[in-house]
């Protein structure tokens, strides 16, 4: 009796601080699709609206702020994995001159982040002629430290029989890259993917500086349009702004959770 | 690690130039668009307008903006903390409850905010946790609150709600993960010895996953000290975090010098927070 009891007790609390937790989303979604009336009030019999939805959607051009932050995280994602798993396989596989100083040098840049290098970067993308490009907000992290150390790490358990057997049936040593290490690094690369799309889709200091323009810019600088002061305040079509800019990751989510759990759990970061 | 597995281990000598072609990419990006920032950002900050050595940009930095980062230490290290704390609490449920409806409830639950950028969920926050917010009002008509008691959390506490509640589950993530790759064998010969569920967590699981939540908080406390939405947008008020300063001397005054003095010492608290991390990696991966 007292084990159900306990059981029991168990499920509400867990409940109840399940609701805690997603309260400010729950709040988000409530007032999106509600009156403005209602934005800061609770009534169950309160009418459904889109209403919210229109008006944001019409407030910003988010269908072009959509595919620039698609862009975004493509070519970013895209960048990081050739360039991390070029570098990571050579670390991890090869000795070679000034091996040590320049792993410390990909190391370091998980100390700082390149957020507070913006200034000169911004220098730098001007001297590039890269200033509100895709390829200009992209360049500051397609050389990811932690994309090279997490796949340095899961190179460095690859057993080593099946690269001097891939060899032996006449591989290359691009060869063993493709068809040895990256199949078995796949729940590394798609952890790794995840995060990164994640990280990138949310990013929001560094293209608020490096764009100026529609056609560039992502959805998270598009949506600051409405954090400010002469577009009033209106929290309806706030939330509804803010649940159309992260609307695409959770629904990613939703459908990929499974996957990108588990690969987390294969990918053993450490 | 026995002597065969080194030698297996142990990298190919190979071609000099194929590897150096392989690191080539990613060593010019780094070189180019982190290395050479820093080190102009370091000149930069301890030079003044006409070139000459001079530490009057971080006398100002110290000047204006000392309590700002005593500010920006105590949330990050405050929210660090609590996503530590709460990232144990969750992984442990996880491992080691035994209510499945539960269970499964908070597996579901504890990631959402993974996937919300920090300006929403800033945004989220600000309306959220207003004073006249959703919050105070839900309270107010469900009788719990006076309205004339109503208070915002649109300060400090604010700041720290928000960055527990969206880096908590990239932490829980990586800590239950380590945890349910742990042998069982020993939890449940602990189990079996009469340890209570606390126990068992503080005293087996905890230091076996202690490296990957490093990892988890590190990571945190790096990306908690560049984030300028979450300061801006959920308390406007002084004091505030070395990015709104920085952002504040460039945008007010093209104050570059005291910008890069505050982009300095932020780098320098991100960067003890992170050796920690890399001594760790190094001793636990191999020398690099």
């Amino acid at each position: 009796m007292s084990a159900r009891v306990g059981r029991w007790l168990n499920t509400v609390a867990a409940w109840m601080l399940g609701i805690l937790w997603l309260l400010p989303l729950l709040y988000a979604v409530w007032t999106a699709f509600h009156p403005a009336e209602f934005s800061t009030r609770f009534a169950p019999l309160a009418p459904l609206t889109l209403e919210n939805f229109e008006a944001a959607w019409a407030a910003a051009p988010f269908a072009r702020y959509f595919l620039n932050s698609f862009l975004l995280v493509t070519a970013i994602l895209a960048g990081q994995l050739v360039l991390c798993t070029l570098a990571a396989f050579a670390f991890a596989r090869f000795r070679f001159p000034g091996r040590e100083i320049a792993f410390v040098l990909v190391l370091v840049q998980l100390m700082i982040m390149p957020d507070v290098l913006i200034v000169e970067n911004y220098a730098t993308m001007r001297r590039f002629g890269l200033i509100d490009t895709v390829a200009g907000m992209a360049l500051p992290y397609v050389a990811s430290a932690f994309g090279i150390f997490l796949l340095r790490q899961a190179f460095k358990t690859v057993p080593k029989e099946l690269e001097e057997a891939a060899r032996v049936e006449g591989c290359g040593t691009l060869g063993i890259l493709w068809r040895v290490y990256v199949p078995l690094a796949r729940p590394v690369y798609i952890a790794y993917a995840l995060v990164s799309v994640s990280y990138h889709w949310n990013n929001f200091l560094w293209p608020l500086i490096v764009t100026n323009s529609v056609e560039t810019r992502p959805l998270t600088v598009g949506l600051s349009v409405f954090a400010s002061t002469d577009q009033g305040i209106d929290w309806s079509i706030i939330t509804a702004a803010t649940l159309l800019a992260s609307g695409p990751l959770l629904v990613a989510f939703l459908i990929f959770q499974r996957q990108f759990v588990q690969s987390f759990l294969r990918a053993g970061i450490r | 690690m026995p002597k065969h597995e080194e030698l297996l281990r142990a990298p190919v000598k190979e071609s000099r130039i194929l590897p150096l072609c392989l690191v080539a990419p990613a060593l010019l990006t780094v070189l180019v668009l982190f290395v050479y920032p820093l080190c102009y950002s370091l000149v930069t900050a301890f030079v003044d307008k006409g070139g000459q050595p001079t530490l009057g940009n971080f006398y100002r930095a110290f000047e204006f903006y000392s309590v700002d980062i005593g500010f920006t230490v105590v949330i990050v290290t405050l929210s660090t903390f609590a996503v530590g704390v709460l990232a144990i609490a969750i992984g442990g449920y996880l491992t080691l409850g035994e209510c499945a409806p539960a269970v499964a409830l908070l597996r579901w639950v504890y990631r959402w905010p993974l996937f919300i950028p920090f300006v929403v969920a800033a945004q989220c926050m600000r309306t959220f946790l207003a004073k006249n917010g959703l919050m105070n009002n839900s309270l107010v008509s469900l009788g719990l609150l006076d309205p004339q008691s109503t208070v915002g959390f649109l300060d400090w506490r604010g700041i720290v709600i928000t960055f527990v509640w969206k880096q908590l589950p990239f932490v829980a993530l990586l800590v239950s993960g380590a945890m349910a790759s742990l042998d069982r064998t020993t939890i449940e010969a602990a189990r079996n010895l009469g340890a209570g569920r606390l126990r068992i967590l503080v005293e087996i699981v905890v230091p076996q996953v202690r490296p990957t939540l490093m990892v988890g908080l590190i990571l945190s406390f790096v990306t908690m000290m560049s984030v300028l939405s979450v300061p801006i947008m959920v308390s406007g008020e002084s004091p505030t975090m070395i990015t709104v300063d920085m952002a504040f001397r460039i945008n007010n005054y093209g104050d570059y010098g005291a910008a890069n003095a505050l982009g300095f010492i932020s780098y320098a608290l991100t960067g003890a927070a992170a050796w920690i991390y890399l001594r760790r990696g190094i001793a636990g991966g191999g020398k690099p």
